[in-house]
């Protein structure tokens, strides 16, 4: 965390403020003491040494010293003063406490000197002889000799040493309630420190219900109101750019065109479901390279090629699935910048097969319809164009060339009849519908197979029905007979010629399904789906017969009319099954 | 590693991908371009391969650079060494794809027959175990890569069944002999392509163990 922690800094203040002021106190008192001390203590040696040259009216000269030695000792008995008597000349005469004739010459003294000259001063100093701090005063005798008291100034340290040691003892007990009040002053202010940081650690985590507590001293409340404020504000913009983000990605996951965006490196930055979907993505591709996920060569192209311009790129891509299923889908793709650097691609996905389906279906049918309709016109043309350039000839020419016409007039006629039918069926006019009950499905396969007969026959083709007589399904029974027959018919014309068609019907779950198998040539998966749309031809198939290319359309339309359905199973090679199911009565 | 050199590896790596997403369509295209005879798709696959091989000569150079510029050892050596070998094996499947697809056109130009179901699972096998080679190439999975390896017997199983059905099928119609002959060439053609995909998987195995795996060895 760094830093010292308040009750730290609040007890270090509070205790260097009280040695700041208690300490100046003290030294001051010690001083006071030690002046007055030394004052009285001078004092008293002054006034003990004159009290004692009155003892020595007439000085000392004359006396042994015996004699004066004694006078001091006695004096100085049970007193705390010591005394010497020294000569003008320095040399020391007696002294209570030392033998004088070892004591050296006292004439540089400065008490001595003094009292030589007629002054009086106080010397402080440790004596060369006992060791401890000693007070000298020196005054004169009679005779001028000089008479010197002296006092230990250990009473004066013991004093002292008793001064300090209870100004310490008092400090310290001082100082004990100065550290409760700073631990009482610190924690004060150290509290509400701790629970604002622990609530802005809560917001932090997101917790924006929880309040300070408003107590304590005013900056304090005035904190915990502003950041109980501050946590309303940040809470109601944090739900607003969160519902705003929500609702974007609503919008982007939800969107039907799929969104992938790639970085410079070709990441996986951003897709949403529908691209995940579109490019069979697996789940959590964020964050991965594209090229990894997806094997599609063309959107890989698609990507690089957006990396290298500036320009918008639209191309349609193919998509294999697992399943071998193929979807068409259109991509559109832009470099993205950022601060002027490549960052990327943005691809915009749209699945266009279904359109594409239909575009090529619409495309076809109206090539397919105006040329099955121009065909017979042209012959009828012609042959009306020959009538009139050869009327001269025969009738029997003519005769020709009228049934020529009449042939594709009818056939024209039936390709508008089924057109005019598939409209009526398409339009939803329902009558079809209506018609539908519960009929056998025998009878009807037999007369289909009855008026497929001349056909069969002229081709040496064999046609076995196998059904059961009870089955029965719900069904408008002509319609089923002219789908049927437009399977048989189909299945003749492009089966070998001698071959077999066979028709049975099953009882499903809850279905009939009535299949129709040739032993043609068989469609190729890519024509499977397409051989219901009107007009469509499979390509590279002879056209053996003149069909109104309209079959198998109706076919669908009587399936889909009565709530049924068809499929075609087919195999290159192999011949192709028609499968007709309908509802079960 | 110095970050130019894992910078440059990464662009080995996603052209690698490139490549490898290229041949993998292309090799589909070609087989569904040859089981169908859509001669759309042949022209497409055929173009396809051209932009295949522009890759590979792209990806070989890139990779010498990189060998020359930045020295790499170990792993990444291994890897840029695996790299420039697998570029030149899809370079050859994607050839391989191409012969396929013009075999279905010449097939198409002939009276239709019926494929025979052997080879259209075959040509599904060997399309398996060349996504699985790429996969496991992509992922850096040996094992995947190993179970790639092991795959290619029944690949070559079915090779042997397309000609038995040829052989049986020209007996019983000569007419049919040209068909049955494109039919069994595509065989040999698939068969080869499911080597490459081994091949590539040897390549992984080698890249992510350093162990050889050529010839089908297994230097363990």
């Amino acid at each position: 965390m760094g830093g010292l922690r308040i009750y730290i800094v609040v007890i270090a203040a509070v205790v260097l403020s009280g040695l700041a002021a208690m300490l100046p106190l003290a030294w001051s008192g010690a001083d006071v003491l030690s002046s007055s001390y030394n004052e009285m203590a001078a004092r008293e040696l002054e006034s003990n040494a004159r009290l004692l040259s009155l003892a020595m009216p007439s000085g000392i000269d004359g006396k042994t010293r015996e004699e004066l030695g004694e006078l001091i000792r006695a004096a100085r008995a049970d007193s705390d003063t010591r005394y010497t008597l020294v000569r003008r000349d320095g040399t020391v005469v007696a002294d209570s406490d030392e033998d004088a004739g070892r004591m050296e010459n006292h004439l540089n003294r400065p008490e001595i000197k003094a009292a030589l000259a007629g002054e009086t001063v106080v010397g402080t100093r440790p004596s060369p002889t006992l060791g401890t701090d000693w007070m000298y005063v020196a005054t004169t005798l009679s005779d001028g000799n000089v008479i010197r008291s002296a006092a230990s100034m250990e009473g004066l340290n013991n004093r002292l040493t008793l001064w300090w040691s209870k100004a310490l003892m008092r400090f310290i007990g001082s100082l004990v309630i100065l550290l409760v009040m700073a631990l009482f002053v610190s924690h004060l202010i150290s509290k509400p420190i701790e629970a604002a940081a622990a609530g802005a650690e809560r917001y932090a985590e997101g917790d924006f219900s929880y309040r300070l507590p408003v107590t304590g001293a005013a900056e304090m409340r005035r904190l915990a109101e502003s950041m109980g404020s501050m946590a309303g504000e940040l809470d109601a913009r944090f739900k607003l750019v969160n519902r705003q983000r929500e609702e974007m990605r609503a919008v982007f996951e939800n969107m039907s065109e799929g969104v992938l965006a790639v970085d410079g490196a070709g990441r996986v930055m951003l897709v949403n479901g529908a691209a995940q979907v579109i490019l069979d993505l697996p789940e959590g591709a964020s964050g991965s390279p594209i090229a990894t996920l997806s094997r599609n060569a063309d959107l890989l192209d698609a990507i690089r090629e957006a990396e290298s311009s500036d320009k918008a790129f639209e191309r349609e891509i193919r998509v294999g699935r697992e399943d071998g299923r193929e979807s068409l889908v259109q991509t559109h793709t832009v470099r993205i910048r950022e601060d002027g650097r490549n960052a990327g691609v943005l691809v915009v996905l749209r699945d266009v097969t279904r359109l594409r389906q239909l575009e090529i279906m619409r495309r076809d049918f109206v090539a397919n319809v105006s040329h099955e309709l121009r065909t017979p016109i042209t012959a009828i043309q012609g042959s009306l164009e020959t009538i009139l350039d050869e009327r001269s000839d025969g009738a029997e020419t003519i005769a020709e060339f009228v049934e020529m016409a009449l042939r594709n007039t009818k056939r024209m006629g039936a390709i508008i009849d089924n057109l005019l039918f598939l409209a009526g069926m398409e339009s939803g006019s329902g009558k079809e519908a209506e018609m539908v009950g519960a009929n056998p499905v025998l009878p009807a396969i037999d007369e289909a197979i009855a008026l497929c007969g001349g056909d069969a026959r002229s081709r040496k083709n064999s046609i076995n029905a196998d059904c059961d007589e009870n089955l029965t399904a719900l069904m408008n029974p002509q319609l089923v007979v002219h789908a049927l027959v437009n399977l048989l018919d189909n299945a003749i014309k492009y089966g070998p010629e001698g071959g077999s068609v066979s028709v049975t019907a099953r009882q499903g779950d809850d279905r009939v399904v009535i299949t129709v198998s040739d032993q043609g040539p068989g469609i190729a998966p890519r024509h499977q789906s397409r051989v219901f749309e009107r007009f469509y031809r499979v390509d590279g198939v002879p056209r053996v017969k003149k069909g109104s290319g309209l079959g198998l359309a109706i076919v669908k339309h009587i399936a889909l009319a009565q709530g049924g359905d068809i499929r075609l199973e087919s195999e290159i090679g192999t011949g192709s099954k028609f499968i007709l199911s309908l509802p079960r009565a | 590693m110095s970050i130019h050199l894992h910078k440059e590896m990464e662009n080995l790596n996603r052209a690698a991908l490139e490549m490898c997403a290229h041949v993998e369509q292309n090799a589909r295209d070609a087989a569904r371009a040859f089981l169908e005879r859509d001669e759309n798709l042949t022209r497409k696959v055929i173009a396809a391969d051209r932009h295949v091989d522009r890759m590979e000569t792209d990806l070989a150079e890139n990779c010498l650079k990189t060998l020359a510029l930045y020295q790499p050892v170990a792993g990444d050596l291994r890897f840029i060494f695996s790299l420039s070998k697998i570029s030149g094996i899809l370079e050859r499947i994607g050839d391989l794809a191409e012969n396929l697809a013009r075999k279905g056109k010449s097939l198409s130009r002939l009276d239709p027959v019926a494929v025979p179901k052997e080879l259209t699972d075959m040509a599904e096998r060997a399309r398996a175990m060349l996504k699985d080679g790429i996969d496991s190439f992509v992922d850096r999975d040996a094992a995947k890569a190993r179970g790639v390896i092991k795959a290619d017997g029944a690949v070559n199983e079915g090779k042997r069944l397309v000609r038995k059905a040829g052989e049986a099928g020209i007996m019983e119609k000569p007419v049919l002999c040209p068909q049955w002959l494109i039919v069994i060439a595509a065989s040999r053609n698939v068969e080869r392509m499911a080597d490459m995909a081994a091949n590539i998987a040897a390549e992984v195995v080698y890249s992510v163990e350093g162990k050889m795996m050529r010839h089908g060895f297994d230097c363990e």
